[in-house]
């Protein structure tokens, strides 16, 4: 299979372009097609190639097992709890119709924690074709049912859980077992800008400066997503690779999230950088782009294992990301019941007005702006008018 | 081929053979994501044994080139080793992170 980027001849020189400094993506189309041969259809209907890459399937040698879920149903996600979203949940900020969506390698459905989640799609994306399935909805991993948790799982035994348990779910599984492709996570971007989701979340990447998935998000962004992506797990890395893509894209729609521990310290491996993306790809003159955005609870975080009762104990900006892409989601719900205009844009700007500078003072390649302040927050939202 | 430290060691396992000298060493630890592969032992090169008696290894792999979960994941590799300095005492494996020592 091939990814084609197209560009419509008719707008090359449109002033309808929406963002002047990336044209070529303002006005750009994929194609997906199992032939080289087919670039001619493509040109036919008034296209300009702009761009044709392989898609490259990920295989994972090293297949991690699965191994015990931890003892730990009786402990509560501190993530959860240091982003205080029993407050939200007082002023019935749940996430109630936003659109979430995930790409990740499953869910568990039948978890307690997910008892009442409103799931509304699941689709299973195969890694090497790219077509779509709609099987009944399941986890090749562990991986997605865990970040599901922290987005919106519910309460159990008491404890803490998730952030936003009463989003509409659209959860796209993008990954066979562990193994993942190009063109899996660019037809899920796809499907969520099909679906108009309002928020979506990704715990996944490729580390280094890939900008094979930049037609997609921004069709995904301009569409007016709110794109919430891990910045990696790469910080000490000895290879240039500081942070992921497309966590790392110069996106004003797109945040990307490093992690911190549970005394608020930046986690030593959470990724960032400060990035200029080279002349050669779709980005060129983007320079000096500091990743992460910002930062979220990301170290030892308890949420759901694939198997009833269980819950595992797990590290990463991976986990970091649904916590963050939660707040977006209950600040929206917040916005939405009160009908105010331009909701994402101000869901945006509350979350802006809410970061706290930690680190190096002004935004730095290891907290990025900073942590979320709840008060600030929660008191941007209750100064909205009625 | 690109290799780094593994992130942490977690346990740390020794077998020794005094009838065929064959020490194996069976090490687990942790990796910042999904995808790393081939991971093994590399034994630090020294002319002789240090007077110490412990035999360093780096726990080494090579970390994804591609697209993978950024989250802690486990790792393990065995080692045999059919020449074994005479005073050897313990083995040490370092990581990013850690290093973990153990008496055979």
């Amino acid at each position: 299979m091939f990814i084609v980027n197209a560009i419509k001849k008719e707008f090359e020189t449109s002033e309808s372009i929406s963002d002047e400094s990336l044209p070529h993506l303002s006005n750009s189309q994929i194609f997906y097609v199992d032939s080289l041969e087919k670039l001619d259809e493509i040109r036919s209907r008034g296209f300009q190639i702009d761009s044709v890459k392989q898609n490259q399937i990920f295989t994972v040698p090293h297949q991690p097992d699965i191994g015990p879920a931890a003892s730990v149903e009786r402990e509560t996600n501190w993530g959860a709890e240091n982003l205080r979203v029993q407050e939200f949940w007082k002023l019935k900020a749940k996430g109630q119709s936003v659109k979430v969506g995930i790409a990740d390698t499953g869910i568990f459905r039948e978890h307690e924690c997910f008892a009442s989640l409103n799931l509304k799609e699941f689709i299973d994306i195969d890694i090497k074709t790219g077509e779509i399935s709609q099987p009944s909805p399941y986890d090749g991993a562990w991986h997605g049912t865990h970040c599901a948790g922290v987005l919106c799982g519910v309460e159990s035994d008491g404890m803490s859980r998730g952030v936003s348990p009463d989003i509409e779910l659209y959860f796209a599984k993008t990954f066979d077992g562990w193994n993942g492709s190009i063109i899996s996570q660019s037809k899920a971007l796809e499907w969520f800008h099909e679906k108009q989701c309002d928020i979506v979340s990704l715990s996944l990447g490729w580390p280094g400066l890939h900008d094979d998935w930049a037609d997609a998000m921004f069709k995904l962004i301009q569409g007016g997503a709110i794109v919430i992506a891990a910045s990696g797990n790469e910080y000490t890395s000895q290879s240039q690779a500081h942070t992921r893509s497309p966590g790392n894209y110069p996106f004003d729609g797109l945040i990307s999230v490093g992690a911190y521990n549970k005394q608020q310290n930046i986690w030593t491996e959470s990724g960032g950088g400060i990035i200029d993306w080279p002349d050669t790809s779709k980005f060129s003159g983007k320079k000096n782009v500091i990743i992460p955005y910002l930062t979220g609870p990301g170290v030892e975080i308890i949420s759901c294992a694939p198997d009833k009762g269980k819950y595992r104990n797990e590290s990463g900006t991976s986990m970091a990301t649904p916590h963050i892409a939660g707040i977006a989601a209950n600040i929206l719900s917040y916005i939405r019941a009160k009908g105010l205009a331009d909701e994402k844009n101000l869901t945006k700007q509350i979350l802006d007005n809410s970061i706290v500078d930690f680190g190096q003072s002004g935004s730095d390649e290891r907290y990025g702006k900073g942590l979320l302040s709840v008060d600030k927050i929660l008191a941007q939202l209750q100064a909205l008018p009625v | 081929m690109n290799e780094e430290k593994i992130l942490e060691v977690q346990d740390l396992w020794v077998v020794l053979d005094k009838n065929t000298s064959v020490l194996i060493i069976k090490a687990c630890g942790t990796v910042t994501s999904s995808g790393w592969e081939n991971p093994r032992l590399v034994q630090h090169s020294f002319d002789q044994l240090p007077p110490d008696g412990i035999c360093d290894f780096d726990f080494v792999a090579e970390p994804p080139s591609n697209i993978s979960l950024p989250v802690v994941m486990p790792i393990e590799t065995t080692l045999k080793l059919e020449s074994i300095p005479d005073n050897l005492k313990g083995i040490r494996i370092h990581a990013k992170n850690s290093k973990e020592f153990l008496l055979p």
